[in-house]
């Protein structure tokens, strides 16, 4: 039973969703709408004036909206920082632009660029320095925004001739052209392996390309039968063809073999390729590919010759044998007839031997090419009538002399007059088969015929990684399709930055920063580290007016400052000094990290696009969310599904 | 070698602690401390002052100074505001040479130790807007672990082959000859065929296709 289903509506529609409005619909990186809905640009500033209502002074650089990243009820101080280390990607030369916001004096919470500003009138009564010698930061690693997979179709590919060579139409009606009505009843279209399953030739082909993480996950097929009717015509595939090939002849006949146990004349049946003479049968095309399967049937296009005996008129006078046969017929108008395998004919390793039990002083006037006509007959007078045969078309007079090949039937007392000889035989290719009960199938029916296919594509994009200011190509980790070659990767500069992190290395993942952001992160980060870490300490006057976070004359940075009054008898303002990078004895103790993790979730779809790419789920935990079809199958509502929710926030 | 030379300079100094409606000067300040520091999300602050045994009384108690803003000014020749915050402990302790004065211990943090513990929530769109805008956040399906139904029932207007005899306009002669036997006008049974091929309504959800 084969099934219809509506094309028109569904198919096209997931067919034809492109990368493009793919794109459209989820763009590559996450729509932020914070401040339109949050009426803020900065998750830091939102939180402290909006949520924790205090005062907010200081520099433009406030942070940024995160958006895509999902805050749910997470530590207000660890999304202050976060927001503030988006700031990170408008580093320039080498120097971070690290933002950070403390309570100033009088209560107000105030932005400032690290070191953008300096303390012109800094003054202190004296200084000592130090210094701590900390692990040596030989790399600094920066991951980006991980952006979700994306799905979409990879465009129409012709079915018929994705396998390099145009499709063959086989249509029995014109191999038998005077039964060309009835052999109209079935056709087919014989086209070359697409090897769709093959991953190796699919990327030859350009389909996808998994250097530019691509994978196909199935494929959407268009198929387009003009004369398609569901009650009259049925449509089928297979990866077995039939062809036909029209024989020169039958060659010499093979005789039937005496057999006394049962005394009877038995075709041979297991001829060996030794026992074939040379010219017995006909060599069979194209035996010799390992494409061919075998040999299906073999047909007579001619006509059935009922009765035949010596014609008495043909005595040769000087040898006293008979040259011609005397022969009743109906008609001379071919149609096909069927040999049977084993009788009529064996086929023996590349070439097919016809048999016969005709007596060996005729066997000679039987067979043979059919070009060669070795059959030469006259039409006995009792198949005439009127000067016709009994079809009443063919005029036939009773001297005619006749030749024709001819294929013996039994011990040659009936034959076929022959026109054509054809074989039937299976040939390792794909085809599309049509059969219909109202003999529609003709070669304009079946060039009207279209098949295609839409490979759907998953492209998962790694985030962006940075070392050192380099940005690295995940692609140089992604092996060939070839089974025959092998690739070692663990030279490569992606795994070896993995596996070269030790202590003092630095690895954070910033999950708003696209590739080149994180190049800069990552070489901002590195530029400013250092093995021995100064702190210089001051002690100023009682009128000193010093601030956090700003650049010292001598180029260090004010990271601490101790107010200390004892007994109205000293007052000392300590200042250390230090660098730009401050309290990082280890990253994992680092303020501005921040990691993401894809998370996978269990949910019930409660609606599907009719691209099957979009679909609404209500995920247990999180509710609804849209989300995008990963999945080989057409998704329905009701469905259970697996979700994989990227970028997830992690806690520490 | 050059080097920095301390210089201690007599400086008249003055401080200033002010918090829930107390104003404490030099030389009632006894001491104090505060200290700033990047990496530590609130600035903190320690004080000793000499206030009268009178000071917390029943109309101004303990609790109007807990949580209560402070500020501290000091320096020389003019005050100076150091720190701005909120008083988060008090400890109150006799002063042994005049029965007049308790010492009070206060400590604090500054303003965004309000922030401390707290939480704080702004989810990402998972939904498309009205306008239909992409959502901000979406997830990606990657199996099915059960499905719903079947392939087969979610396309409506699906026809089987192998049931011909609902077909419109296809239908075998004996089908009809059978059936105007019956009496059955043939139209209407092409109308009833038809109707089993209509596209299935919202309302049907699909569970019937036909055929």
């Amino acid at each position: 039973m084969s099934v219809f289903f509506d094309w028109e509506t569904r198919g096209k529609d997931i067919a034809g969703y492109n990368e493009e409005k793919f794109d459209t619909d989820f763009p590559s990186t996450p729509r932020d709408n914070f401040q339109e809905k949050f009426g803020y640009t900065s998750v830091a500033e939102w939180v402290i004036r909006r949520v924790f209502g205090l005062s907010v002074i200081g520099s433009t650089y406030r942070g940024g909206s995160l958006p895509g990243y999902n805050i749910e009820s997470r530590d207000a101080y660890q999304m202050v920082q976060l927001s503030l280390a988006t700031e990170l990607v408008h580093s320039t030369n080498n120097v971070p632009c690290l933002v950070e916001c403390y309570a100033t004096s009088d209560g107000e919470v105030e932005f400032y660029r690290v070191g953008s500003t300096g303390l012109g009138s800094f003054k202190y009564l004296y200084k000592a320095a130090g210094a701590e010698l900390q692990p040596k930061c030989d790399n600094v690693m920066v991951d980006g925004y991980d952006p979700p997979p994306k799905r979409y179709s990879a465009g129409r590919e012709d079915l018929f001739t994705f396998g390099g060579k145009w499709p063959t139409y086989w249509l029995p009606g014109e191999i038998f052209p005077m039964c060309e009505e009835a052999f109209a009843k079935e056709g087919w279209i014989e086209y070359a392996d697409p090897r769709i399953g093959n991953l190796a030739v699919m990327k030859e082909k350009g389909v996808f390309d998994p250097k530019k993480y691509e994978s196909i996950i199935t494929y959407v097929y268009g198929i387009e039968v003009p004369f398609f009717d569901p009650a009259t015509v049925s449509v089928s595939f297979s990866t077995q063809t039939s062809r036909y090939e029209e024989l020169n002849g039958f060659g010499d006949l093979h005789e039937f073999t005496w057999v006394d146990q049962k005394d009877t004349y038995v075709p041979a049946r297991c001829l060996e390729v030794e026992d074939v003479g040379p010219f017995d049968g006909v060599s069979i095309p194209e035996a010799d590919d390992d494409k061919f399967l075998g040999v299906q049937e073999v047909i007579i296009y001619g006509y059935a010759i009922n009765d035949i005996a010596i014609d008495p008129q043909s005595k040769d006078p000087e040898t006293g044998d008979y040259t011609r046969f005397l022969v009743n017929l109906d008609t001379m108008i071919p149609e096909t007839f069927t040999l049977s395998r084993g009788t009529d004919y064996i086929v023996v390793g590349d070439r097919i031997v016809f048999a016969c039990n005709v007596y060996p002083s005729y066997i000679t006037k039987y067979g043979g090419n059919i070009g060669e006509k070795r059959f030469v007959f006259r039409v006995h007078k009792r198949s005439i009538f009127d000067g016709k045969l009994k079809d009443g078309v063919t005029e036939v007079f009773s001297d005619d002399v006749f030749s024709a090949a001819v294929f013996p039937l039994g011990q040659g007392q009936r034959a076929y007059g022959v026109e054509k000889v054809v074989i039937r035989y299976s040939w390792d290719n794909h085809q599309m088969y049509f059969k219909s009960i109202d003999n529609i199938i003709d070669r304009a029916a079946l060039e009207g015929v279209a098949a295609e296919f839409y490979p759907i594509i998953m492209r998962n994009l790694p985030p962006p990684r940075a070392v050192n200011g380099e940005l690295l190509d995940p692609s140089e980790i992604i092996t060939d399709l070839y089974p025959e070659t092998v690739e070692n990767i663990s030279g490569k500069d992606y795994i070896r930055s993995m596996a070269s992190l030790e202590a003092g290395d630095i690895r954070v993942t910033m999950p708003f920063a696209n590739g080149a952001e994180c190049k800069t992160i990552s070489n901002a980060i590195k530029s400013i580290q250092n093995d021995v870490v100064p702190d210089i300490v001051y002690t100023c006057s009682p009128d000193s007016e010093v601030e956090l976070g700003r650049r010292l004359p001598d180029g260090n940075y004010v990271n601490s400052i101790d107010y200390s009054y004892q007994d109205g008898s000293q007052y000392l303002i300590s200042v250390h000094a230090g660098p730009l990078w401050y309290g990082i004895g280890s990253w994992d103790q680092a303020i501005y990290k921040m990691r993401t993790d894809r998370v996978s979730l269990e949910g019930v779809i409660i609606g599907i696009g009719v691209n099957n790419t979009e679909a609404t789920v209500q995920i247990d935990s999180i509710g609804a969310m849209t989300c995008v079809n990963g999945c080989q199958g057409v998704l329905s509502v009701g469905d259970r599904v697996q979700v994989a929710v990227y970028n997830n926030p992690v806690s520490y | 070698m050059a080097r920095d030379e301390a210089t201690i300079l007599y400086q008249k100094i003055r401080a200033r602690i002010t918090f829930g409606g107390i104003v404490v000067v030099t030389p009632y300040v006894a001491s104090f401390n505060v200290r700033k520091a990047r990496g530590q999300m609130a600035a903190t602050f320690s004080a000793s002052i000499k206030v009268p045994t009178n000071t917390f009384s029943a109309s101004r108690g303990r609790d109007d100074v807990i949580g209560s803003a402070i500020t501290i000014d000091a320096g020389a020749p003019s005050l100076k505001r150091i720190f701005t915050g909120r008083v988060f402990k008090i400890i109150v302790s006799p002063v042994f040479t005049d029965s007049s004065l308790v010492m009070v211990n206060l400590s604090g943090r500054d303003v965004l130790s309000l922030l401390e513990g707290q939480k704080v929530t702004r989810l990402v769109d998972t939904l498309r807007d009205q306008e239909g805008n992409s959502p901000g956040r979406w997830g990606v399906i990657t199996s099915v672990t059960r499905s719903d139904q079947s392939l087969e029932g979610r396309f409506y207007n699906r026809l089987y082959t192998s049931d011909r005899v609902a077909v419109p306009g296809k239908l075998p002669s004996e089908f009809v000859a059978v059936e105007e036997i019956k009496g059955i006008v043939r139209e209407e049974v092409t109308e009833q065929i038809k109707f089993k091929f209509e596209p299935v309504s919202e309302e049907s959800g699909g569970e019937e296709g036909g055929g």
